[in-house]
């Protein structure tokens, strides 16, 4: 049997899920999307049970891609029970889901989770009453003490029920309805959301557009605005039966810390230094474990690879493929995990909302609006899973955010950073980078805004409850996003990294080093090996700093390099070109032309930059 | 000189009060109309022959009944017109205003009323208002007729929502999330840069400046209630 959990965003759900299942959990992506959807295994009196978690969603008749996949699911058919997660303390506009839901003719119980909350507020709610009127299961549960949790499968196995909302959508909607399914055949189901603008056959949704455009021109309201409002009258219908207010204690217990997060003062400053020392600690974090990792990686594998006595193609293929694996995990484990879980617990905390909603007013202007903030923070983890985030905003904003999240110096740009600038000149010129790169992805900003085309979509964001963080919701997160750096940017990390070794066992690269020395000495004044290691740069970017040493032949660039050079090197890998992974994935998500553009954009920046350094560096 | 140069001469006058002002009566309306100014005084005449005017001495002009109502009649029709271009069919303030410009000569006083009843019919109310910066005096000057959206308002006001305009994007989340007409939603916190966080159904959801200015609403008393 198969079981599937759906709900609001920020309802349970998901900790539901770990309680119920066991190991083995499977996060698998919806066919050809990177929808994520959790799939694991109950068992239950000896019978194994296949229960899936949708990803949150406000309903199923939106057209983000989340809403999209759910409602494509559902339709599929085979299902054989929904569990229906409902939030007790806004049980009204989780009803909304519920009745949508009920259309779709799936056996279904609903749990009402976080009740222990509700109940602190004065919410009391009639839940037997509930269950008679919508004439379905209902479980009222308390999802982090684990209360009734164990009750939820049985209840699907037994008692799942088909219900009818009979929500009145008006004489001209079921008129609608009827003759749609009359001229078509379809289903009431396809005729409803064929009058909302959605389906797939031709047929029926050229007549449907006639007549929705008939209702809407007799009701001033489009039919999809009719349904809705009436679905939400349903539901407060409902909602106004079961719930009876005892008006004690009805502010939220969140209500005073955030009212202080939300405020200019002190929200902004918060705001900053929550970002500010996250990046401060992935920095110690991670610095610290990197090297740790590298040097083990170097004594208990690299070195007794060249004790093996391979011949000198394969020592240099088995080199290029360890040291990729090596950089991908003294980047992956110490930066980008670290970052990750960081942000994760920013997430869960429900902080990253109001975090959004605060830089709204900044983010318009340079073109995109408060929710692009989580993507551009993502971005300093690695760029790859920053990239696929901004599937949620428009067009326009796709476009702007794919140049900016591009120039977000990510994990391995921060050991370039840290790694030549901090180490050789100090941790001043560090930061100069740090800023000289912020205010570039101002600037660019605001170029965009005037250039980008496409019209400008707002934000609309629901605030996240603040909660306490929990240790498994957190990790998991953190997981997410770490898969697409794992999945997408280490393949290619590996492929290149031996791509090139290749290249440089047949003097390839010696060639071009060659043909582009002047261009470096005399526009950058940096020594001829540098251009090789800028190109090992486009590969992955932590290389430039590895090839470099290895090419200026110590460790201690200090000495073989002026400051300025260390300086200018390090501003022209970190502008110039993203890393061959995410114009990968720039070219997946944006295609050629958006990821041709950016690619070319960072890498005049790079040149221009490192040149014009040059020239202030001879004045001075 | 035909209908509609007479008319827009009647409403240009009325609008911006030009009886009265002696010598420059001219120059004024000619800064207005974008003619010269013997043109104005040539048309003058002949709306002074046809009975919609006097010229007085000293130059300044005063409407006869007549004129008065015709142009009266004329800016009634811009408003209502151009309101229902921009509420209604979320046509640029620009751009309808010039259309109105256009039609309010050729439509029929009894249609343009029935246009009317629609737009308060739904709740639409027009009004003119907010001569603020960003306003450009061109031929026409705009007559601004909106109605008002969350962005009015302030931190703490309960309002009702009354409808939705047209515009890009955010429409269906607006809708799932709870805010449809009558609902009513509380103004949890206004940023100085405009965005809003309002409270609807028990949730608390942020809305940019855009889209907060596309909710039509209507403030209610204050109350302790929500």
């Amino acid at each position: 049997m198969k079981f599937a959990l759906i709900g609001n965003p920020n309802v349970g759900k998901s900790l539901i899920f770990n309680q119920l299942t066991g190991i083995g959990v499977e996060i698998s992506n919806f066919p050809g999307t990177t929808v994520d959807m959790l799939s694991g295994n109950v068992c239950y009196q000896k019978e194994r049970l296949e229960l899936i978690d949708f990803p949150g969603i406000y309903s199923l008749e939106g057209s983000t891609e989340e809403e999209e996949q759910v409602r494509a699911y559902l339709r599929k058919n085979d299902i054989d029970a929904l569990i229906v997660v409902l939030d007790a303390t806004k049980l009204e506009r989780n009803l909304y889901l519920l009745i949508q839901a009920a259309e779709y003719k799936i056996p279904l119980i609903n749990v009402v989770n976080i009740a222990d909350e509700a109940e602190k507020s004065g919410i009391i709610i009639d839940y037997e009453k509930l269950s008679s009127i919508l004439g379905c299961k209902v479980i009222p549960t308390v999802a982090v003490a684990g209360k009734n949790i164990d009750r939820i499968i049985p209840a699907a196995m037994q008692d799942a029920v088909v219900i009818d909302p009979g929500v009145p959508y008006g004489k001209h909607i079921e008129a609608g309805v009827r003759s749609l399914v009359k001229i078509t055949g379809c289903s009431r189901m396809d005729a409803l959301l064929a009058l909302q603008g959605i389906g797939e056959d031709k047929d029926l949704m050229e007549a449907a557009e006639t007549i929705a455009s008939e209702i809407e021109e007799d009701h001033q309201m489009s039919p999809h605005q009719i349904i809705a409002t009436n679905r939400h009258n349903e539901a407060d219908r409902i909602a106004s039966e079961v719930i009876e207010s005892d008006g004690a204690g009805s502010k939220r217990l969140s209500f005073d810390i955030d009212s202080l997060l939300t405020r200019v003062i002190p929200g902004v400053p918060i705001l900053a230094a929550v970002l500010f020392f996250t990046l401060l600690a992935v920095f110690i974090i991670g610095s610290f474990l990197e090297e740790t990792i590298v040097g083990l990686f170097e004594v208990y594998i690299i070195e007794p690879m060249y004790s093996l006595g391979l011949s000198p193609f394969w020592e240099k293929m088995a080199f290029s493929f360890l040291i990729a694996v090596e950089a991908g995990l003294g980047i992956a484990f110490p930066f980008v995990f670290t970052f990750y879980i960081l942000v994760s617990i920013l997430e869960d905390s429900g902080y990253m909302t109001r975090g959004a909603f605060l830089a709204d007013r900044a983010m318009h202007r340079i073109g995109m609006h408060g929710q692009a903030l989580i993507p551009m923070i993502l971005g300093f983890g690695c760029n790859v899973p920053a990239i696929m985030s901004i599937r949620q905003l428009s067009k326009r904003e796709r476009i702007i955010a794919s140049f900016l999240i591009t120039m977000v110096p990510c994990s391995a740009r921060t050991v370039i950073i840290a790694g030549i600038v901090a180490v050789f000149i100090g941790i001043t010129a560090a930061f100069s980078i740090y800023l000289l790169v912020f205010v570039l992805i101002i600037l660019t900003g605001l170029v965009l805004t005037r250039f980008a085309p496409g019209e400008r979509y707002g934000m609309i964001l629901e605030m996240a409850p603040l909660r306490k963080p929990r240790a498994d919701q957190t990790l998991k997160r953190a997981w997410l996003h770490m898969k697409e750096f794992l999945f997408i940017a280490m393949p290619l990390l590996l492929v290149s990294s031996v791509f090139l070794g290749m290249l440089d066992y047949y003097g390839i690269l010696a060639e071009f080093q060659r043909l582009f020395a002047p261009f470096m000495e005399q526009v950058l004044g940096l020594p001829d090996y540098a251009s090789t290691a800028l190109i090992f740069g486009i590969f992955r970017k932590e290389m430039a700093f590895e090839t470099l040493a290895v090419l200026a032949g110590t460790a201690d660039l200090g000495a073989v390099m002026a400051a300025s050079q260390l300086y200018i090197f390090a501003v022209v890998s970190v502008l110039f070109v993203p890393c061959i992974s995410t114009i990968a994935v720039l070219y997946r998500e944006m295609g050629l032309k958006i990821a041709a553009m950016v690619s070319l954009y960072t890498l005049s920046l790079g040149m221009i930059f490192g040149a014009l350094l040059n020239a202030i560096f001879k004045i001075l | 000189m035909d209908q509609s140069d007479r008319e827009d001469y009647l409403e240009a006058v009325i609008m911006h009060s030009a009886e009265g002002r002696g010598a420059e009566t001219l120059n004024f309306l000619s800064g207005l109309m974008d003619r010269d100014a013997d043109q104005i005084g040539a048309d003058l005449r002949v709306l002074e022959k046809e009975g919609d005017l006097v010229i007085e001495e000293g130059g300044s002009i005063s409407l006869t009944e007549e004129g008065r109502s015709t142009g009266e009649s004329v800016l009634k029709k811009h408003r209502i017109l151009e309101c229902f271009f921009t509420e209604m069919l979320g046509m640029d303030p620009d751009t309808a205003s010039k259309e109105a410009c256009e039609i309010e000569h050729a439509a029929s006083e009894a249609t343009v009323n029935k246009i009317g009843n629609l737009l308060s019919g739904s709740g639409v109310r027009c009004r003119g208002r907010r001569h603020g910066p960003g306003f450009v005096e061109t031929h026409f000057p705009k007559k601004e007729c909106r109605f008002d959206v969350i962005d009015d308002f302030s931190e703490g006001d309960i309002l009702k929502v009354v409808g939705m305009r047209h515009g890009p994007g955010g429409g269906r989340r607006l809708i799932d999330l709870g805010i449809i007409p009558g609902e009513e939603i509380r103004i949890v916190r206004r940023l100085p840069g405009r965005s809003v966080l309002v409270s609807v159904k028990g949730s608390e959801v942020a809305i940019s400046p855009e889209i907060a200015g596309r909710v039509v609403v209507e403030k209610l008393p204050d109350t302790d209630s929500l």
